[in-house]
């Protein structure tokens, strides 16, 4: 338990005892009285028989009787008191007249310090005076008691001090810096001097019954000085330069072990205790004990000159005393006229001149503060002033009463450790044994002196004189706290425990009866010179891993989830994977489940993604078609098995394309809409894709899934620039190719590939436009169009399901029902969402879809149609027309082995995107037959132009008929697939709030941020979740973790702190000055220039000067419209710097391979130079796919290109941009 | 199961609190010596100086974005504010020793709430975050007459959630009422809800709000002289669903959802007072400390019947002579 633990409760309580409860029960013996001293302030000092004590203060002296009231037979005195004042136990204070009166003194004479003598002078008193007068009075005098002064002193007299031992002698410090020796025999001129360096606050007469003649003088510089007053300026002893930092104001000297100390006299004769022990005081707060015990009479010994013990009370000491027949424990005054504690700012205001001097004047407190020591007269009027500006002024005055009314009453304010009067232990120096309780009424304490070793004579501030029953104290250590613990974000806990005993020091008072017996047991019987008080009761301790969910699967996890990206079915399930990955198996559930019910079965409208995602892609998309044209054609040709197969799946592909071509071209005699015949050719190509695609090969929920969440990715890339020139064609496109594709479904595909042979002849011009027109489709055309456009999807569908019957009922019987789905619900998609898609499914489903592919592909192969190739080309297609989606292919293209059709999948795709997605003459020079193939096809579709206009025309027409028909089927599909999707957020919820009640605030936070909607989860809600997630990981310090989070949340909230006080400097790219924008004033004219350099920066391709958004190289300055530049360089092929081997190659590969991953982002990002990242990215991206996919087993043979683009401005030799990408074609 | 190691105190006298910085790397401690030590994790000094004149009660991390700042209360009535062991701030205006500075979540600015035994509880702002030497006084509140120290509690906790607004549970005096008080800038404090013991019994020593989280409620840990360990479960009102919009006629509302009283149990004389408890991370796990030497985890376990909360696990120190 604590240092006592050896000992049952039960004999620590026999051998102990609470001095407060035990010993002296009597009744209570505070006693006060009010105007002792009538103009405040004062000092005591005690008569030698014990029962009197005189107060004196300013122009006032008087002395009190404290009578017991058990006490019956009168004491003889020779001055007449009358009883001032009853306490509650009966205690009364008698008090004689004002002796002042009479005496003739002026009230510089004011007594600063009181000493009553001893022996045969013991009626004699002796007050100091602030002019620097001794004054002696005599109460047995008759009249006026005062009897001479006498000055010696220049200054103020400080202290006071009547030898113990030798009753006529008296020394006197001043603050002149003098001490000096008095004989009262001789009483007209001090003795001796003793000159000090600077003046003298304190000093002390030995008690030392051998060695008399010595005194202890406190300096105001806070030094000790020991004197022989035999020698006199020749006798110092010791000198402590700094035993405090301050002042010295008070010194007390016990020589006996029985603590007897200067102020009272010695009962016992000394014995063996040396020079005994020194307590000092000053205003550095800190009570020094000096050690004394080894000091003998030579004058070679010395005191030592670091105190054993010190004290630190929280206040400026006034006074000090040891306490009688208690050796460890000295008795501490502040020096605050109020309670301020340890405030010298409180103390400074509560000078006592400020100080009413009478209790019922009154009152004008300059500060709330004043008052607040609990002085319950002054505050009664006084609160009307002061105390209700700190608007609790009712509360004081109340107590106030209680002050006055009786006095024990008053330790219900006063109980804080700024109370004025404390006992210490000098073991336990930080903390007193006792606050006495009352001893701050009134304005704290000026003076003190100990009645009798229990009750404290105390005079305050006020001039009221009270008798305190140290029995009336509060232990403060009770009050201090002493368990603690704090924890951390990672799982620690610090904590303390404490198992403190009552017993422990200061409070191990052992009864004095039994104290042979306690010695038996061992117990020691405290005294001074034992060391100090060790803490053991408190354990200090660590525990860690308090979190009891794992703190590295946390950060694993916190460091793998991923948020971001459109396709949050997607999204889920690899982070199920890398929930699983980490152990944390009830997410990777959660997870896949949810990734399971975002799978539409059937594709909802897409939600198109807000516009900012348009902008941050749309960067991209020219570099990407530039690139590709520009570097490499070849890859995609050789990619994965294709090569194998290339005959065949080529075939397929210009099948597939034919087909729907082919429809249209049949079907659609007139189109409406289609005036100018790109549209129609160029909206051709993508239309196939969607119906066959996907569903085909690939599990049913993963394609429609993909179908949907795709769109929204797509689109977002298309480049907004080349969006704006198609924007006239935009309503006929879009129809005519969703007609298309109901067409295809319904006739076969045998149909010519007329519509390929269109797509080469437009290729060059027209490539954007047909993107622009795709876009379109998805995008623009169901909120601009007509009925007709905002059908588009039903229509598709039909037709997809069409088609796929058909499908299945050739190959797969079984298949039938999944057939039918995956043919609902990919039909709809434009091939920007088929190519999406299309890649979530391969990588999702994974396994899975290839072997159901493999499997179908198997049965089918041989038997299919040319519907079916189509299909299965189709479905190629549309995976490849994303490029950073075509990483994810990668899965697919390992597998290889399994099945060549596959493969033969995956390299389709890359050709086919080729063709639509970029100028498709590009894409047509990556593989011979492939170009053969459209030549061929071009040849027929020149003629059937046409046609294909009219085949517009038709598939409006179609689609009314078809869409009801399939509306019915959806709307059941749909209900049954709303009531389990409905069950599923309801448990996915219900597991939501399962996590927060266990803490798992990161499960809470990507649910809130994935799904909050299907949720049903309110902003705050997620807000509040999202929030907590970014703590944690802050606190855990994973700050990019957090920065992620707040980057991708697309929650206001959330992003703006990464926003606020975010200061973007701009500066001149020529002078590299800074743009002042506050002192320049604004640029008027018709561009922008430097006003430092004085030049405006010319565009360096078309030369006009740029005013506006423009691009300009860090490096050479050079720069111009970003318009003029994106042309430019998306265009131009890069040169080729350098090839850089490199080993990064292989993990590099492997990352942007996987499907979903953070790194992936990061890594291709960071290939291009921060100038330009993003175009080189998508760009570099793309090529590694494309190098994963052809030739996965080459891995380790990849090396880094340098490729650059030449900065525009002839002659300059800078290449403004630069990226690092993988070079599969030098190795 | 626990792993424990044992630091030896780099305070003279007793240890009277313990904290952790945000980042969970640095702990200040404070004791009766009147100094501040604040060592790292692995437990080297980083800094140690005399803080108070008097012995400190409380210590208290500020959010890191305001900088290393600590708050300390002492019984020299003062608060100061201190960054990197250098004085920037002392507040005064306590009329009692102050027991316990809390920092308000980072989303207030940089504020404190104090609780002194005046019975005042006071919420200071810092005007100049560059300097950190400029605070005004912000709020301030009686929560109880004056009582006498060594019979009182005095605890403050801030709801760690901006949602609600500035919301602090405080109980000061000799009391077993907590009361949540919303701060407001437009209007004075309001005390929204009291969480109450029926009948009365004993003195709240320790008030700990749960982080929530992103629970729907949430959990506010009290510890007393009696020994026993709270955990009351309080609805805010319902921030809107959908919307966000405050519904202003939804109340605070409470319940007590645990109550123990193991620290009392084996309690010596004076019997078990709880003198702190503290919450994890994520509000899932209460840890008590309390005057009969051991420190209890307390965490809910799962039942038929819900979430009941129960000891994880207690750690004792049994010290040789």
């Amino acid at each position: 338990m604590n240092f006592n633990s050896h000992l049952s409760n039960n004999t620590s309580a026999d051998f102990f005892y609470d001095p407060r409860t035990h010993g002296y029960q009597g009744p209570p013996r505070t006693v006060r009285l009010p105007r002792a001293c009538a103009n405040g302030g004062g000092a005591i000092s005690k008569s030698s028989d014990g029962t009197r004590c005189v107060v004196t203060g300013k122009e006032s002296l008087k002395i009190l009787r404290i009578v017991d009231p058990l006490q019956t037979n009168d004491l003889e005195d020779s001055i007449q008191y009358k009883t001032s004042a009853v306490g509650k136990g009966g205690f009364r204070i008698e008090a004689s007249r004002n002796l002042w009166d009479g005496s003739g003194l002026k009230i510089d004479s004011s007594s600063t310090c009181v000493a009553w003598c001893r022996e045969e002078y013991k009626n004699k008193i002796l007050t100091s005076a602030r002019n620097g007068e001794l004054i002696m009075w005599d109460i047995n005098k008759s009249g006026s008691k005062y009897e001479r002064k006498s000055k010696d002193h220049i200054r103020s007299i400080h202290a006071l001090s009547i030898s113990p031992v030798v009753s006529n002698y008296c020394i006197t410090g001043s603050s002149d810096g003098d001490l000096r020796v008095w004989d009262l025999r001789e009483f007209q001129k001090s003795i001796m001097r003793v000159r000090h360096p600077t003046g003298i606050r304190t000093i002390v007469f030995s008690p030392v019954v051998w060695s008399p003649l010595q005194a202890v003088v406190g300096l105001d510089n806070g030094s000790i000085y020991r004197w022989d007053l035999k020698m006199g300026q020749r006798g110092s002893l010791d000198r402590i330069i700094v035993a405090h930092s301050a002042s010295v104001t008070s010194l007390d000297w016990c020589s006996t072990s029985t603590a007897t100390s200067a102020s009272s006299p010695p009962t016992t004769e000394t014995t063996g205790n040396g020079y005994g022990w020194i307590v000092s005081g000053g205003l550095d707060r800190c009570v020094n004990v000096w050690d004394l015990t080894s000091v003998t009479n030579s004058k070679s010994s010395h005191m030592p000159h670091k105190p054993t013990y010190t004290l630190h009370p929280s206040f400026q000491v006034r006074r000090v005393l040891w306490r009688p027949s208690h050796e460890c424990e000295i008795a501490v005054i502040s020096n605050g006229e109020f309670i301020s504690g340890s405030n010298p700012e409180m103390g400074s205001n509560a000078t006592p001149t400020v100080l009413p001097n009478t209790p019922g004047a009154p009152v004008r407190m300059s500060s709330t503060r004043n008052v607040q020591g609990g002085q319950g007269i002054f505050t009664k009027k006084g609160s009307g002033l002061g105390l209700d500006m700190s608007g609790n002024g009712g509360l004081r005055s109340k107590n106030g009463f209680a002050v006055t009314g009786s006095p024990k009453g008053s330790s219900q304010i006063d109980g804080g450790v700024g109370d004025v009067a404390e006992v210490w232990d000098v073991r336990r120096g930080w903390i007193a044994k006792w606050h006495v309780n009352g001893s701050a009424a009134e304005g704290g304490s000026t003076d003190f002196a100990f009645g009798d070793p229990n009750t404290l004579w105390t005079q305050h501030g006020s001039g009221m004189f009270s008798q305190l029953d140290l029995r009336d104290a509060t232990k403060p250590v009770d009050a201090i706290p002493r368990a603690s613990l704090t924890s951390n974000g990672s799982g620690s806990l610090t904590f303390v425990s404490s198992s403190a005993s009552r017993w422990e020091i200061p409070y191990d008072d052992i009864r004095p009866e039994v104290l042979k017996r306690a010695t038996k047991y061992g117990i020691k019987q405290k005294g001074i010179g034992d060391t100090m008080f060790q803490n053991t009761s408190q354990v200090i301790g660590t525990l860690d891993g308090l979190a009891f969910d794992s703190l590295e699967t946390f950060v694993h996890l916190a460091k793998t989830y991923v948020i971001e990206g459109e396709d949050r079915r997607k999204i889920c399930s690899s982070n199920a994977q890398i929930a699983f990955e980490a152990g944390h198996l009830g997410a990777a559930q959660i997870w896949t489940l949810v990734a399971v019910s975002l799978t539409n079965i059937i594709p909802n409208p897409p939600t198109r993604p807000p516009s900012k995602n348009n902008m941050v892609h749309s960067v991209s998309a020219p570099a990407i078609v530039s690139h590709e044209a520009d570097t490499s054609p070849g890859g995609k040709s050789t990619r994965g098995s294709e090569k194998a197969s290339s005959i065949y799946s080529k075939q397929l592909y210009t099948r597939s394309l034919s087909r729907a071509s082919g429809h249209t071209r049949r079907t659609t005699p007139s189109s409406s809409n289609n005036t100018s015949p790109h549209y129609g050719l160029t909206s051709l190509p993508p239309m196939t894709p969607m119906t066959g695609r996907l569903p085909a090969y690939l599990g049913r929920r993963e394609s429609i899934d993909s179908s949907i969440n795709g769109v929204p990715g797509i689109t977002s890339r298309r480049p907004s620039v080349y969006r704006r020139p198609s924007t006239s064609y935009s309503a006929s496109p879009s129809s005519s190719s969703l007609k298309h594709v109901g067409e295809g479904a319904l006739d076969d595909s045998d149909s010519s590939s007329s519509s390929e042979g269109e797509v080469n002849d437009n290729q060059s011009k027209d490539s954007f436009f047909d993107e622009e027109s795709d876009t379109r489709k998805t995008h623009v055309s169901p909120a601009v169009a007509t009925s007709r456009i905002s059908h588009p999807s039903p229509l598709s569908r039909v037709a997809g399901q069409h088609q796929w019957k058909g499908n299945d009922a050739e190959g797969e019987g079984q298949d039938d029902e999944n057939d039918d789905d995956e043919a609902s619900a990919s039909p709809r998609s434009t091939d920007s969402e088929a190519s999406n898609g299309g890649n979530t499914s391969l990588t999702r489903t994974g396994i899975s879809s290839n072997r159901r592919s493999l499997k179908r592909s198997s049965t089918s192969l041989t038997k299919r149609n040319t519907k079916t190739r189509g299909q299965s080309a189709s479905f190629l297609t549309p995976v490849s027309s994303h490029l950073s989606m075509s990483s994810q292919q990668k899965p697919l293209v390992r597998q290889d082995s399994n099945s060549s059709i596959r493969t033969v999948i995956a390299g389709g795709e890359v050709s086919y995107r080729g063709d639509r997605n970029e100028g498709n003459s590009l894409k047509t020079e990556e593989t011979i037959k492939q170009l053969r193939n459209m030549s061929i096809q071009q040849r027929k579709d020149k003629t059937s132009l046409p046609e294909i206009m009219e085949g517009k025309f038709d598939g409006e027409v179609l689609p009314s008929r078809r869409v009801v028909w399939t509306q019915r089927h959806e709307d059941i599909v749909e209900k049954d697939e709303g009531e389990i999707r409905n069950v599923v957020w309801a448990a996915v919820y219900q597991k939501l709030e399962e996590f927060a009640d266990d803490g798992d605030i990161q499960m809470c936070a990507m649910l809130a941020i994935l799904i909050s909607k299907e949720l049903r989860l309110g902003k705050r809600r997620q807000l509040m979740f999202i929030d907590s997630y970014i703590e944690r990981l802050i606190r855990l310090q994973l700050f990019t973790c957090a920065s992620y989070i707040r980057k991708h949340v697309l929650v206001e909230d959330i992003q703006k702190t990464s926003l606020v006080e975010t200061v973007i400097y701009t500066a001149c790219g020529r002078c590299k000055k800074a743009f002042a924008s506050t002192s320049q004033s604004s640029v008027t004219g018709e561009y922008s220039y430097c006003t430092n350099c004085r030049l405006s920066i010319t565009c360096g391709i078309c030369r006009l000067p740029v005013r506006g958004l423009m691009f300009q190289c860090s490096v050479c300055a050079h720069g111009g419209h970003q318009s003029c530049y994106r042309r430019y360089y998306t265009t131009r092929p890069m040169d080729v710097l350098s090839h850089v081997p490199t080993v990064l190659s292989k993990a590099r590969q492997t990352t942007s391979g996987s499907e979903i991953s953070r790194s992936t982002a990061s890594t291709a990002s960071t290939t291009g130079t921060d100038d330009e990242a993003m175009s080189t990215t998508s760009a570099s991206n793309r090529d590694t796919s494309s190098e994963t996919g052809v030739e996965p087993s080459e891995t380790t043979s990849h090396a880094r290109l340098l490729l650059g683009h030449p900065c525009v401005v002839p002659l300059c030799g800078h290449h403004c941009w630069i990226a690092n990408i993988e070079d599969n074609r030098g190795v | 199961m626990i792993q424990t190691g044992l630091i030896t105190s780099a305070h003279s006298d007793l240890l009277t609190c313990l904290a952790y910085d945000f980042y969970g790397t640095n702990i200040a401690s404070c004791g009766l010596d009147q100094k501040i030590v604040v060592t790292t994790t692995d437990q080297s000094l980083k800094y140690e100086w005399k803080a108070h004149n008097a012995p400190i009660t409380h210590v208290a991390w500020a959010h890191p974005e305001f900088g290393e700042v600590l708050a300390s209360a002492g019984m020299d009535r003062t608060v100061r504010i201190w960054e990197r062991g250098e004085e920037k701030a002392v507040l005064l205006d306590a009329r009692g020793s102050v027991r316990q500075v809390e920092f308000a979540p980072s989303a207030f600015g940089l504020k404190v709430a104090t609780v002194a035994t005046d019975g005042w509880l006071r919420v200071y702002e810092c005007l100049d975050l560059g300097k950190l030497d400029v605070w005004a006084l912000a709020d301030a509140v009686e929560l109880a007459r004056e009582v006498q120290e060594v019979q009182g509690g005095w605890a403050v906790s801030w709801c760690k959630d901006r949602y609600w607004g500035q919301v602090v549970a405080a109980v000061a005096g000799a009391t077993d009422v907590v009361s949540i008080i919303q701060f407001s800038p437009s209007t004075s404090p309001q005390t929204v809800l009291e969480l109450k013991l029926s009948p009365s019994s004993t003195t709240i020593t320790t008030v700990a709000w749960a982080p929530s989280c992103g629970r729907s409620y949430h959990l506010i840990a009290t510890g007393g002289r009696d020994g026993h360990v709270r955990i009351w479960k309080v609805n805010p009102p319902m921030l809107d669903v959908i919307d966000g919009d405050v519904d202003e006629k939804d109340k605070w509302s409470a319940q007590l959802v645990a109550d123990f009283d193991d620290h009392a149990r084996i309690g010596p004389l004076e019997g078990g007072v709880v003198g702190k408890v503290d919450w994890n991370v994520t509000g899932t796990i209460l840890s008590s400390s309390g005057s009969d030497g051991r420190v209890r985890l307390w965490k809910p376990s799962l039942t038929s019947g819900g979430r009941i909360w129960r000891i994880a696990g207690s750690v004792g120190v049994e010290q040789k002579e």
